[in-house]
């Protein structure tokens, strides 16, 4: 537990422009209160995140990602953007048990333009999961290295 | 790229509500700056054609949204409201100031008649940085949006705070100031206005034409309306029978009931399918209890002295189409039948007063001036007319389209330019969607609850509550929006929207069409050269194509890979707090 005094976790969102970013928009324009752990990248759809950005992210030095769209099933601004982000999300996940990365830092969200509480929440509870699990593996390998 | 490319069309493609709209409001546009909850910046975007967001967002005939495609899934969007909700938010947070605008031009205009038609020309004008005086017979602006249309459904106030808008931007009006008596094309000429344009409307009822139609105890509905609106008691007594079916009609009817009649009824020569009233308002009537008699038309009133007493009828049955598509009504012989009524309000339909103008500016029939249909000229050089005056009456939206047809013509008659150069644009509704069946059914209408909060009965945490309540319903309404439009439709042009695009580069494409299927709108196809083709006017720059590609082929014009890479490892390096 020591070793995690002090730490404070870099969480990288992808929030899609429609729906979540309007949704952190609103958390700001609202006043609620929430951990400054987390660096917002604005995309215009959850389905243009490739995971090859949520790997760069954790290269980068994240230690977790946040990835929110708009609700399932019919919210998405395009059609059907939010469902191609849940499925390659989930095979994501796989690929980062591979890599020693546990799956619990990306987190999948959906997240509309009216819920700035609910944006506030999820980040909260995030920074709290994420502090739980410690500093990103692929930081300790650099470390170690 | 986009803009430039939809501009050289020929045929401007234009979204179906906007298409649909007389005074090309770009309604895709604010609908979409409203999914994002950009309240303020939509009614900006309202304001860019025209002054009126309020009034229409209560009482326009929305044609936009018959328009809609959403219909052919569900249910349209619910524009109107989303229109009138975004118009409250802004009257309640204070209304925003126009810019003060140079007045650059010194050609004096003047515009007869303060109604929506002569305001919005006004407003145009003033915009383009003309000084303009509005001259109005009544003690009010506002024309028929104040005299005619009731206050429950059009409060006061809400035509007072758009007309003081208008004023803001250096718009004279001079009230009570009559055209033909007080002023005169001829004087206006003398005190040195350079184009007039004549909007009085059609303010007289038109009349049934049968025998009683004098007697104490009838009303014609304008009139009447007028005579309410200026606060004057009339007295209609207990039982009112109203004649007609259009939105004058509802409106007489409702209003009677405010005023304390007991019995309403609107009597229509046709069946409730034909009646040309807004589908809304007649709902309205019926649950405050208005009674409805179809397929009566008024014989005679019979009165008793002076005053009415009887309304007697005929039944009449639905023939072959008119050549307004609608079945015409034909008497059934023998079927007389009487109403015992206090009071008859006629509201059948409206004529222009035609004994204060030029008869030289009249058309064939003496009924209405005849104007030019696309820059609404007349004989006269220098005097245009538009609204109900020249089309005979028609809707608030209409009349708005007139008077911004007019500020263009006028504006080209003063620069000495061609009135019809270039005006006759041709225009095609587009929508994206080709299979309806792949669209998900979102048919519950959130009908934006009302912010007319009455300021003594509500505390403010109350009307706070309200408030953000209406703004989520309204975003999800909003939500309901296909987007039918191209691109062009979006903001990027006016700075309020940044929305991305795809580019693909042909020397990395194999043709392997994974992007044409995962494109939700279809606007990728391989071309002839086997390679993938992005068409500007469907796509929508989700990114979701540059994503999926596995040559990276497809490259986004402003979130770009290496962009959200440089983000990314930007956002990383930043200390955090």
């Amino acid at each position: 537990m020591s070793k995690n005094n002090g730490f404070k976790p870099k969480i990288i969102g992808f929030l899609c422009n429609w729906c979540s970013y309007a949704g952190a928009d609103l958390a700001g324009v609202s006043r609620i209160q929430y951990p400054p752990n987390i660096r917002i990248i604005r995309v215009m759809c959850s389905g243009r995140i490739d995971p090859a950005f949520i790997l760069e992210a954790f290269k980068d030095g994240a230690d977790g990602v946040l990835v929110a769209g708009c609700h399932l099933p019919s919210d998405c601004h395009y059609l059907t953007g939010n469902f191609k982000a849940s499925r390659r999300v989930a095979l994501l996940r796989k690929v980062l048990k591979e890599f020693g990365i546990e799956p619990e830092r990306v987190r999948l969200e959906w997240v509309s333009a009216s819920e700035g509480d609910r944006f506030a929440a999820i980040v909260r509870d995030m920074v709290e999961q994420i502090r739980k699990l410690g500093p990103s593996p692929l930081k300790n390998m650099e470390a170690k290295a | 790229m986009t803009v430039i490319s939809c501009a050289l069309e020929k045929k401007r493609k234009l979204p179906p509500c906007r298409a649909a709209c007389p005074a090309d409001v770009n309604v895709q546009g604010y609908i979409s700056l409203l999914q994002q909850g950009k309240f303020k910046e939509a009614v900006e975007l309202i304001r860019k054609s025209m002054p009126f967001p309020a009034i229409c967002g209560r009482i326009c005939v929305s044609p936009c949204q018959d328009a809609c495609s959403r219909k052919n899934s569900d249910q349209p969007v619910g524009i109107r409201y989303l229109k009138r909700l975004a118009a409250d938010i802004e009257r309640e947070q204070g209304r925003i100031k126009p810019d003060s605008i140079l007045k650059k031009h010194g050609e004096k205009i003047a515009i007869v008649g303060a109604g929506p038609a002569g305001l919005s020309a006004a407003y145009e004008l003033a915009k383009l940085g003309y000084p303009v005086t509005v001259f109005e017979r009544m003690p009010e602006p506002g024309g028929m949006m104040r005299y005619g249309i009731p206050d429950y459904r059009l409060r006061k106030y809400v035509v007072a705070n758009e007309i003081a808008y208008i004023q803001d931007l250096g718009v004279e009006i001079e009230t009570g100031v009559e055209f033909g008596k007080d002023i005169t094309l001829d004087t206006l000429r003398d005190k040195g206005y350079r184009a007039v344009f004549i909007a009085t409307g059609a303010q007289l009822s038109s009349k049934l034409g049968i025998p009683g139609e004098d007697l104490h105890g009838v009303f014609h509905a304008v009139e009447f309306l007028r005579l309410v609106a200026q606060g004057k008691t009339v007295d209609i007594g207990e039982k009112v029978a109203v004649i007609g079916g259009g939105n004058s009609a509802i409106d007489a009817a409702r209003t009677s009931l405010r005023l304390g009649a007991k019995e309403v009824t609107i009597l229509y020569r046709r069946s409730r399918n034909e009646m040309p009233a807004l589908p809304h308002e007649i709902e309205a009537a019926e649950e405050e209890g208005v009674k409805f008699h179809f397929l009566v038309a008024p014989k005679r009133i019979i009165g008793e002295g002076t005053r009415v007493k009887e309304i007697e009828c005929l039944r009449m049955e639905l023939g072959k189409p008119d050549a307004s598509g609608r079945k015409r009504p034909v008497p059934i012989q023998g079927s007389e039948h009487t109403y015992t009524v206090d009071t008859v309000i006629p509201a059948i339909s409206q004529v222009v007063e035609t004994s204060c103008l030029p008869t030289v500016l009249l058309d064939e029939r003496k009924e209405t001036i005849l104007a030019d249909s696309l820059t609404l000229e007349t004989k006269i050089l220098g005097v245009f007319a538009g609204g109900d005056i020249a089309t005979g009456p028609a809707s608030v939206i209409e009349a708005i389209g007139a008077g911004k047809r007019v500020a263009t013509s006028i504006d080209r008659f003063l620069n000495g330019q061609d009135l019809h150069a270039g005006r006759e644009e041709e225009t095609e509704s587009v929508s994206w969607v080709k299979d309806w069946e792949k669209i998900t059914k979102k048919p519950e209408r959130y009908k934006a609850p009302q912010v007319d909060v009455g300021r003594q009965s509500v505390s403010f945490e109350e009307a706070d509550r309200l408030l953000s309540q209406a703004k989520e319903l309204a975003t999800v309404e909003a939500r309901r929006c296909l987007g039918c439009g191209p691109c062009s439709e979006c903001l990027l042009n006016e700075g309020l929207c940044d929305a991305d695009k795809a580019i693909v580069d042909e020397t990395l494409c194999t043709g392997c069409n994974v992007c044409a299927v995962v494109c939700p709108f279809g606007a990728i196809k391989k071309n002839e050269r086997g390679v993938a083709q992005v068409d500007d006017l469907s796509c929508k720059g989700c990114g979701i194509c540059s994503a999926r590609c596995p040559e990276k082929a497809i490259i986004m014009e402003r979130f770009t890979d290496d962009q959200i890479r440089t983000d990314i490892s930007y956002a990383l390096k930043k200390e955090f707090a």
